[in-house]
């Protein structure tokens, strides 16, 4: 055979060392579960898919991505088992099915607080446990009961300090579990709402850093009964004023010591709204229990039916989810692979109690 | 008009307003070095007309949005991925020596979609990579997380 000069192939690039920035430009775009596999690829592998810098990356890459590729909604059902299920999935295809999850405290009864950076902040209490409509019927013993920080992705979890000022025994209250963008931390704070009366609310937040309290200082709503949840809309917190007809979106923009409140959107009530009564005897029949938005599409609970609301041209669609009974709790998170387990805590430590 | 060299001599004309879309490039023209050919001795001439044929393309990226030839990019992008292993890391090696943001990360999520289903050995065998780690060391990786290495079959194929 007579080699001619086109057969004398040059060496693949990827003979040549590929630099690092490259390898963790590919990186960075693959799912968690895929990660955790790749450790063992070489020593430098495990290195960089264990850097915080590395963690920091993927993180940022999977929050922006477009797609939500790695966002995920994990799902209480009436017994308090949960569940999880694609984002992507949700939100464009006809049917989405459920998948059971493994997680540490199966045999506890949960409330969860909220998420952050693919973390979910949650308290769990022994069983037997009576819920309704997905409540508990009877409030949580200010005992008995703990906190933690868990990823699901790697399946990770730490338990937090107590707090003995902590009450958590208020029926509605919603709970917030937020970012320290300023210093880049997630230790963050929480937040909660109380009811005073009708139409009056608390919110208050609890530093986690030192332990603080604080009441946040509210909008003003204007007229009108309404029942108030918080909730996480993108980065922010947000207050939803659900009245008879329709819920105002509030989003806080500044963590920091002023509060500023913007109204961000009014979502109207679907004509059908009344098949998804929380309480038919409530005033309030108009009942979301759980909003969030990426790309300006808000999606909705409103008992055990998933709803995708469209700001854009004010309608609402419904997305089918099989393979779970009933649930009442949903939230979004973004697969991360931030260890739980290497979260700062400036505060006292009071585990051992 | 912009001239740039490959490695192996060959000489390629591109419109200034498709080739800026490289910022090293765009430093060089708004430096005045780009005033004669410029070298490109990282990339071979196979690599520099896929690269050029993407940067034609996009030339207008932001009109697309306007005249609904978004759809059109997107078939075009699908296409242009549609290569072999070695030859989408030459393409990778160039975007980002030329740094071409968007190609970069069109080309690194095919790279990152081909190796998701991948084995640990496949993924070590198509990045040329040794193992360094000890049987120990990879036994305690697994231990950390088993049931990441646990599922769907795996592609034990290099390519």
């Amino acid at each position: 055979m007579v080699k001619t000069r086109d057969s004398k192939r040059r060496k693949p690039v990827t003979h040549v060392q590929v630099p690092e920035e490259i390898i963790v430009e590919i990186l960075s775009k693959l799912p968690v579960k895929v990660l955790l596999e790749f450790k063992r690829v070489s020593k430098s592998w495990f290195a960089l898919i264990s850097s915080l810098e590395f963690i920091k990356t993927h993180l940022n890459s999977s929050a922006n991505n477009k797609e939500y590729y790695n966002h995920r909604v994990i799902l209480k059902d009436m017994k308090g088992k949960l569940k999880d299920c694609s984002l992507r999935s949700l939100l464009y295809n006809p049917i989405t099915k459920a998948s059971e999850i493994d997680y540490p405290m199966k045999e506890f009864d949960i409330m969860w607080f909220g998420t952050a950076n693919g973390l979910i902040c949650l308290a769990y209490m022994e069983k037997p446990y009576d819920y309704e409509y997905g409540f508990p019927k009877k409030t949580w013993p200010s005992s008995g009961k703990n906190i933690c920080i868990w990823n699901p992705s790697i399946r990770k979890w730490k338990k937090l300090p107590r707090f003995s000022a902590m009450r958590m025994s208020c029926l509605f209250c919603r709970y917030g579990f937020g970012y320290d963008e300023l210093h880049d931390d997630y230790k963050g704070k929480l937040y909660w709402s109380s009811s005073l009366s009708d139409n009056a609310y608390n919110i208050d937040s609890f530093d986690l850093a030192n332990e603080t309290w604080n009441k946040v200082e509210q909008p003003d709503y204007g007229e009108g009964k309404f029942n108030l949840m918080l909730g996480v809309l993108g980065s922010d917190l947000v207050i939803l004023c659900n009245y008879e007809t329709h819920s105002d979106v509030w989003a806080m923009n500044d963590y920091g010591v002023e509060t500023f409140w913007k109204k961000m959107f009014t979502i109207n009530c679907p004509p059908d709204h009344r098949n998804y009564n929380f309480n038919k005897h409530s005033p309030v029949s108009f009942f979301p229990f759980f909003c969030q938005s990426y790309s300006g599409k808000v999606l909705q609970l409103y008992r055990s039916i998933f709803k995708i609301y469209n700001p854009d041209d004010d309608s609402i669609r419904q997305a089918k989810l099989t393979n779970r009974k009933y649930c009442l709790e949903a939230e979004i998170f973004v697969e991360s692979l931030v260890n739980p387990l290497s979260i700062a805590y400036q505060g006292h430590d009071n585990n051992e109690d | 008009m912009v001239k740039l060299k490959s490695n192996d001599d060959k000489e390629f004309e591109v419109e200034e307003a498709a080739v800026i879309q490289s910022e090293m490039i765009k430093n060089m023209i708004e430096d005045g070095c780009a005033t004669s050919v410029i070298p490109l001795p990282n990339i071979d001439s196979k690599t520099l007309i896929k690269v050029i044929e993407y940067l034609n393309k996009h030339i207008n990226m932001g009109k697309a949005a306007e005249t609904g030839e978004e759809d059109d990019l997107k078939e075009f992008d699908e296409q242009f991925v549609n290569m072999g292993w070695e030859e989408l890391f030459d393409v990778i090696m160039a975007a980002n020596y030329l740094n071409i943001h968007e190609l970069m990360e069109l080309c690194c999520q095919s790279a990152a979609d081909r190796l998701k289903n991948k084995s640990v050995r496949a993924v070590r065998e198509m990045l040329k990579i040794t193992n360094d780690l000890t049987e120990e060391e990879e036994q305690e990786i697994i231990n950390d997380a088993p049931w990441a290495f646990e599922g769907p079959e795996i592609d034990d194929t290099v390519n």
